[in-house]
């Protein structure tokens, strides 16, 4: 009696895990995140080398400021990865821009940062970084960002940056 | 410090005695558990890391809550961080099919540390409001399939906390984001016990892959056969994370 209740649930058992294993293979991408390991991303350093084409270490900044560009550089990290995790379409994640200026004198004044977001797209390279009320649109070219910027206080100027 | 500590066990203590008093009164809940309600350890994964915690639900009449912990272990050095949740919905629907208009919260937050002494706290809050769909399906004695779906507005406001090295002058800012999330999954429970899948994406994502997925292992409040028989249910616990995080997060 017992013989085809055993053959019944050893039916079933067979069963469910193959559909378990065609349903993982039929859906893997649409339960798996893109992990850590990122292509192409713009996670590191970046550093400020010049302004209007001119080197960015003691850059006078554009009327009404008066004071010298020292040095400058946005932190970024990715937080989400959209689409293709070898090639992905766009990338979201944290930008923090730390730059120093001197008056001037000469005379170093404190460091000025910014904290935002920034979303770089892969496809058509250019990346828009949203910070305290600013939103700067830029491109990127292998280790190289130009930031066209305007600034309240600084005036437009054009920013490029390197990968550190 | 030892009194705290025993203080918060008691709190803790007194939490589960109260849900799993709940869920006993005959409860169902929606989006995440399976009828009745549940407790389940959730490990999460997203491209900034995995994320473990526990999840529990429960319900009351045709209400239902639900809600999250999950602790971030970054893939990347010097990040860490944690999400939260809770959801309130309304069970509406009879067999079967269960449908589940909500509104909840998601919290979450993320250190950043730079390496050089400073580092950057993003604290990041979404209002959620949706509809959630839940199905279940006993496809062999005791053994149920639940799969789930919802889709709800999100309203989230983002805010940064710079902890620079050096002392300067911050433009700290905030930042606010208007999406729709998605989420979808499906279940399996087994009398008292059931595992599952969901994962989360966002109107803006873009690909096949979303951009969290969930694995939960649980234990059913009201999961009996006969009381599963009588049921209907049910769909995944909690929100992004990063936002999850946002979020997701």
């Amino acid at each position: 009696m017992a013989r085809p209740g055993m053959i019944k649930s050893a039916s079933f058992i067979g069963l469910f895990v193959t559909l378990l294993f065609a349903v993982n293979a039929a859906c893997f991408d649409a339960f798996a995140p893109c992990s850590s390991g990122l292509a192409g991303g713009l996670d590191g350093s970046w550093d400020a080398t010049t302004i209007d084409g001119q080197p960015a270490l003691n850059f006078p900044l554009p009327f009404p400021s008066s004071d010298l560009f020292r040095s400058g550089f946005i932190r970024i990290r990715t937080q989400q990865v959209h689409g293709d995790c070898d090639d992905p379409d766009r990338t979201t994640g944290t930008a923090v821009a730390t730059y120093n200026l001197a008056d001037a004198g000469g005379t170093a004044k404190p460091p000025k940062y910014f904290s935002g977001r920034f979303d770089y797209d892969h496809n058509n390279n250019t990346v828009k970084i949203t910070a305290a009320g600013y939103q700067l649109d830029g491109t990127v070219s292998g280790n190289s960002m130009t930031l066209p910027a305007s600034h309240a206080l600084f005036g437009t100027y054009t920013l490029v940056l390197q990968r550190n | 410090m030892t009194c705290l500590r025993s203080s918060r066990v008691l709190q803790a203590a007194t939490l589960l005695v109260f849900l799993t008093t709940a869920a006993n009164a005959g409860a169902q809940t929606c989006r995440g558990t399976p009828r009745g309600g549940g407790l389940a350890f959730v490990r999460g994964q997203s491209f900034v890391g995995s994320t473990n915690g526990v999840a529990a639900a429960v319900a009351g009449g045709r209400f239902a809550i639900d809600g999250d912990y999950r602790s971030l272990t970054a893939d990347a050095e010097g990040v860490s961080g944690f999400d939260a949740s809770v959801r309130f919905s309304l069970l509406l629907g009879g067999n079967n099919l269960l449908v589940c208009p909500s509104l909840g919260f998601v919290y979450n937050s993320e250190d950043w540390e730079f390496g050089d002494g400073g580092s950057l706290t993003t604290r990041t809050g979404s209002a959620r409001a949706g509809l959630g769909l839940g199905y279940q399906r006993e496809v062999y004695k005791g053994l149920s399939l639940i799969p789930f779906i919802s889709a709800d507005y999100d309203f989230t406001a983002i805010v940064f906390t710079l902890d620079p090295a050096e002392e300067g002058d911050e433009e700290l800012s905030g930042d606010t984001l208007s999406r729709v999330n998605v989420q979808y999954g499906i279940l399996a429970q087994y009398k008292f016990f059931y595992a599952g899948i969901s994962a989360d994406r966002y109107s803006d994502t873009k690909g096949d892959r979303p951009l969290l997925a969930r694995w939960m292992v649980g234990i059913t409040f009201g999961g009996s056969r006969s009381s599963q028989r009588r049921a209907s249910v049910a769909a995944p616990i909690e929100g992004p994370g990063t936002v999850r995080s946002p979020g997701g997060r």
